[in-house]
C-alpha cells in the first residue's frame, strides 16, 4: 500500500519525490512543508526514498563523479557504410568518374572492333536475297505463260528469278538454323531472292498480278526450254564449217 | 551486545541513562538520518549538522517519547523539523546578505570527517550494494534513476526525452527508490 492511500489528505508520491529534488514551486514548498512537520506518514514516506536516493547519489560521487570524462574521437572522414552491394556498386560508380569514363571509353572501343573485324559472309554461296522486300515484292510469282522467254536482255537484267520450290524450301531452313536474317550484299549481278513468305509482308496474289508488268517479270529457271534454245553452240559451228567446205 | 535488542528497547535502556544504549541508536540511525537531512537539504555539510542536532535533540528529549509511535518515526520527525529550521534560517540569512548565490559550489560535498579504514571498506561495500541494486532493477525504472542521479536532469527534461508523462516520470523514480531501498536492506553491511 502506497503512501498516497493510506492517507488522502498526505502528500502523493510525486510531490515526495519532487520535493525530494527540490523541483516543487515556492507556493506548492510552502503549503508541503507546513504539512509536512506535522505529519509522520508523510515523513517516514520521504525518509526511506531520501535514504535511497543518497546510496544512489553517493555511489554516484564516489564512482562515477571522480572518473575522467573519455576524450571521444569521431573520424568524421570516414562514411558510414552501408552493406548493401547494390547501394555499394552505386557508391562505386558515383564516387569514381574516372572509371565511369574508362568504362564508357571501352564500350565505344568494344562496338568499334566489332564491327570493323565481323566477318561479312558474301561468299558465292550466299545466295540469299539482300533486296528489300519493299522493293521486289514477292508478286514475282508469275505465271509461266506470262513470262516471254525471248524478251529482251535488257529487261531480263536486274530482274530476280525465284527459285523453285525445292530450292526454296531448302534455302529457308537453312537460313533459319544457322544463319541471322540480315541483308546481305548481293555476289553477282543475279541475286536469287528468298521466296519464304514473311508475317510482315504478305500482299494479295490477285493485287500484285494486275500491278505488274510483264516486263519487269523475271522468267523462272526451270521455265527454261532446252528445245527452244537457239543460242549458238560450239557443234552448230562445226556443222556449219563441214557444210561450207 | 545490543544486537538482539529493538529499537524501543534500546531507548528504554537509554532513558535510564545507558548511554551506550543511545549509542547503539545513533550506529544504527546516523546514515538514514543524515541522509534525510541530505535530501532536504541538498548540502553535506548542513545534513551533517542538522544530523547531529537531531540526535542531540532526541537524547536532550528522551523523557518525551511516549513509545506511541516507532523510533525511527520519531527521529525522522525531529530531524525533518531541524532541517526546516536550517532552510528557514538559512533563508532569512541569504535575505539579509542578499546573497543569492547558490551555485554548484554550495552543492559539493565536502570532505568527509570518516576516513578511517574500517569505513574505506564499509563504504566500498555499501558501493557494491548499491551499485548491484541500481543493476538489478527493470530498465523503466533504472533510466529514471541514471538520468537523474548520473546526468542530473530534470523532471520535465526526462519526460521529454522518454515522452512520458511528468507524474509517470516521477512515479517510476518514487518506485524504483523504494525497490533500492528494499534491495539494500536485504544485504546489511557488516562493519568492521
Amino acid at each position: 500500500m502506497s503512501h498516497r492511500d493510506t492517507n488522502k489528505n498526505c502528500a502523493s508520491e510525486g510531490e515526495l519525490i519532487a520535493y525530494l529534488y527540490n523541483e516543487m514551486p515556492l507556493a506548492s514548498r510552502t503549503q508541503f512543508e507546513s504539512h509536512f512537520a506535522d505529519c509522520s506518514l508523510c515523513i517516514d514516506a520521504f525518509a526511506e526514498v531520501a535514504d535511497s536516493r543518497f546510496s544512489v547519489y553517493e555511489w554516484q560521487r564516489l564512482e562515477f563523479a571522480p572518473l575522467e570524462t573519455p576524450v571521444i574521437q569521431i573520424p568524421y572522414g570516414s562514411a558510414v557504410r552501408s552493406s548493401s552491394w547494390i547501394s555499394s556498386l552505386k557508391e562505386a560508380f558515383s564516387t569514381r568518374p574516372q572509371f565511369a569514363f574508362a568504362s564508357a571509353f571501352g564500350a565505344v572501343f568494344m562496338i568499334v572492333a566489332l564491327g570493323y573485324f565481323m566477318p561479312i559472309n558474301d561468299s558465292p554461296t550466299n545466295d540469299i536475297a539482300t533486296v528489300p522486300l519493299a522493293e521486289e515484292p514477292r508478286s514475282a510469282i508469275v505465271s509461266p505463260a506470262d513470262i516471254n522467254v525471248n524478251a529482251d536482255s535488257e529487261s531480263a537484267k536486274g530482274t530476280e528469278i525465284d527459285v523453285d520450290s525445292e530450292r526454296e524450301t531448302t534455302v529457308s531452313l537453312v537460313e533459319d538454323e544457322s544463319r541471322p536474317q540480315s541483308v546481305r550484299q548481293p555476289s553477282s549481278s543475279r541475286s536469287i531472292r528468298e521466296t519464304r513468305p514473311r508475317q510482315r509482308f504478305q500482299p494479295q496474289p490477285t493485287e500484285r498480278i494486275s500491278t505488274v508488268n510483264a516486263t519487269q517479270t523475271a522468267p523462272r529457271l526451270n521455265e527454261f526450254d532446252d528445245v527452244a534454245d537457239d543460242s549458238l553452240r560450239l557443234a552448230d559451228l562445226f556443222d556449219d564449217i563441214e557444210t561450207s567446205e | 551486545m545490543f544486537n538482539n535488542l529493538t529499537d524501543e528497547q534500546l531507548v528504554s535502556m537509554a532513558i535510564s541513562e545507558d548511554q551506550e544504549a543511545f549509542g547503539e541508536i545513533v550506529k544504527r540511525w546516523d546514515r538514514k538520518i543524515f541522509a534525510l537531512c541530505f535530501g532536504i537539504l541538498m548540502r553535506e555539510d548542513e545534513a551533517r549538522d542538522a544530523a547531529q542536532e537531531t540526535f542531540v535533540a532526541a537524547y536532550k528529549n528522551l523523557a518525551k517519547f511516549r513509545g506511541e509511535a516507532k523510533v525511527s518515526s520519531w527521529l525522522h520527525r525531529i530531524a525533518v523539523n531541524q532541517c526546516l529550521t536550517t532552510k528557514r534560517r538559512n533563508k532569512t540569512r541569504s535575505e539579509d546578505f542578499l546573497d543569492e548565490e547558490t551555485n554548484e559550489h554550495d552543492r559539493v560535498f565536502v570532505a568527509s570527517e570518516r576516513h578511517s579504514p574500517s569505513n574505506t571498506a564499509e563504504q566500498g561495500e555499501r558501493l557494491l550494494i548499491v551499485r548491484n541494486a541500481v543493476s538489478s532493477l527493470p530498465m523503466d525504472l533504472k533510466q529514471v534513476v541514471l538520468m537523474k542521479e548520473f546526468e542530473e536532469m530534470t523532471f520535465q527534461e526526462i519526460a521529454e526525452t522518454l515522452e512520458l508523462p511528468l507524474s509517470t516520470v516521477k512515479s517510476r523514480l518514487y518506485t524504483a527508490l523504494k525497490q533500492l531501498r528494499a534491495k539494500i536492506e536485504r544485504f546489511p553491511i557488516e562493519v568492521a
